[in-house]
């Protein structure tokens, strides 16, 4: 195959979808140091690679950077430290001078190197020892920081659950029907605690919304959140002031930031018991 | 935003910043990996996301990317391509073998599902951290001409793009996702690619100029 023929194989190559076959050809042709088709391949890779961009982001989740920067640490690598500033001096050649220095300047620093290379070989698997510790103790000073952050939460709930002033609903699943959903309505404050359970994980780009639906058929966003692997999520919702009677709370899936009103499908819902 | 001489050959397409931020992480500047994730840490989560499928393994992926980025920035090249398309090549890399790893068989059940996000409909969400007026306006050209190209597609061209790019289906496993012959298949993604390269040939190669 020449260069023409190999053009849009290299360029099936830069983007990952040539088949086998064609990429030990590509490679062997570039391999063989062709320079118009190394320009053409790196054009490729160079256009090609960029296209992710088109997903879109999503913001990782506070802990992974936590983590990337103590394996960092751990690595123990060492590249930015500078390197010891030695000056020389000039020494004065003399007899009484040269007999001083090999009496006692030569051994002085003979002394002082081997010294030095004594403390390197101690310091150094040290430093790397105490890198990894910090690495480990900022780890488990990120998760301390995040239990407690549950235990917190942990915490008002259970309060939640004790106060007369609560009102308990219950979401189920339309769409899917293991889903479910709690609210635990503070009157007292005017809020909406809202849990889920066993929600689907949505694609990237989109997210679960709530909704007070009011018996004049208003539907009032009350926020959105997102669930785990696991399908949990939650929300504290404030319910607006001026609202007419909240008849039913109900959860769509709308695109990433939520939509003033549901465009997507009922995932689970709840109606809201006359007293309250 | 300060003005820096990008690099002799580099590819246009990254701020000056990013290659400066290349040059101190290979001589050992952690804070300066600190910064590049914090740049590109939603982006590169949002591919590994579309091909990995699962929200922990994609985590997982993205800090093997961001160290391998640590590790081996001494062998970047700026001439080859600027640093947000060096980290997005290694982020498909990752994915992939990552997906590679865990089976074939969970990313063909889990195709569907990833596949619901389709670029267009895809929003944004990212740190306020990383809401830098500049690098946003940055990532938000790029992303609209990307956008651009990719609708330059037909359809059908444009699906079996994503479907062989994004998530690293064969062209027999995508042929048998959509009932296709394998020839159609490949035909297409064939020209999907020819008609991007001549989409954002200017744009993003080494002679395009920001």
């Amino acid at each position: 195959m020449n260069c023409d023929e190999l053009s849009d194989l290299i360029l099936f190559h830069a983007g990952g979808v040539a088949e086998e076959e064609e990429s030990r050809r590509v490679l062997a042709h570039l391999e063989a140091g062709c320079p118009r088709c190394a320009g053409r391949f790196a054009e490729s890779r160079a256009i090609l690679a960029p296209l992710p961009l088109a997903l879109g982001s999503v913001a990782p989740g506070a802990d992974v950077r936590l983590r990337l920067m103590a394996k960092v640490a751990a690595a123990g690598r060492d590249r930015g430290r500078p390197e010891p500033d030695v000056v020389s001096r000039g020494i004065k050649t003399s007899d009484a001078s040269t007999r001083f220095v090999r009496m006692w300047v030569v051994p002085s620093i003979a002394a002082a190197l081997a010294a030095a290379f004594v403390g390197l070989a101690v310091y150094t698997p040290m430093n790397r020892d105490r890198l990894a510790l910090e690495a480990r103790i900022a780890q488990q000073e990120g998760r301390l920081r995040t239990l407690q952050s549950e235990v917190e939460r942990a915490k008002r709930t259970l309060q939640l659950l004790r106060s007369p002033a609560v009102q308990v609903v219950s979401l189920s699943g339309a769409e899917t029907p293991r889903a479910a959903g709690r609210i635990l309505w503070d009157k007292s404050r005017r809020q909406w605690h809202f849990f889920a359970a066993d929600l689907q994980p949505l694609p990237p780009g989109r997210t679960y919304q709530l909704w007070f639906i009011t018996g004049d058929q208003r539907m009032v966003s009350a926020g959105t959140f997102d669930v785990d692997d696991s399908g949990q999520g939650e929300l504290v919702a404030s319910v607006p002031e001026g609202l007419a009677p909240i008849v039913l709370a109900a959860v769509t899936d709308e695109p990433a930031g939520g939509m003033p009103q549901p465009t997507g499908k009922i995932q689970i819902k709840g109606e809201i018991p006359a007293s309250s | 935003m300060t003005e820096e001489t990008v690099p002799p050959n580099a590819a246009s397409g990254g701020t000056a910043d990013d290659f400066t931020l290349m040059r101190a992480i290979a001589s050992g500047d952690a804070s300066s990996l600190a910064t590049l994730y914090d740049r590109y840490s939603g982006v590169v989560l949002g591919l590994c996301l579309r091909i990995v499928g699962s929200r922990a393994e994609a985590e997982e992926v993205l800090i093997d990317v961001f160290f391998q980025v640590w590790e081996q920035a001494d062998r970047y090249e700026p001439g080859r391509g600027n640093p947000a398309a060096y980290i997005l090549t290694i982020t498909r890399s990752r994915a992939v073998d990552r997906v590679r790893a865990l089976g074939r068989r969970r990313r063909l059940d889990v195709g569907e599902e990833r596949r619901g996000a389709t670029p267009k409909g895809a929003t944004r969400r990212i740190s306020e951290e990383q809401a830098a007026p500049f690098r946003d306006a940055w990532l938000s050209e790029r992303r609209s001409r990307i956008e651009t190209a990719l609708g330059g597609l037909d359809p059908a061209q444009r699906r079996v793009v994503e479907m062989s790019f994004f998530d690293d289906l064969s062209h027999s496993e995508i042929a048998e996702q959509l009932r296709e012959p394998l020839g159609t298949v490949k035909t297409r993604i064939r020209q999907g690619l020819i008609r991007l390269r001549q989409g954002l040939r200017g744009q993003f190669g080494p002679e395009a100029r920001s």
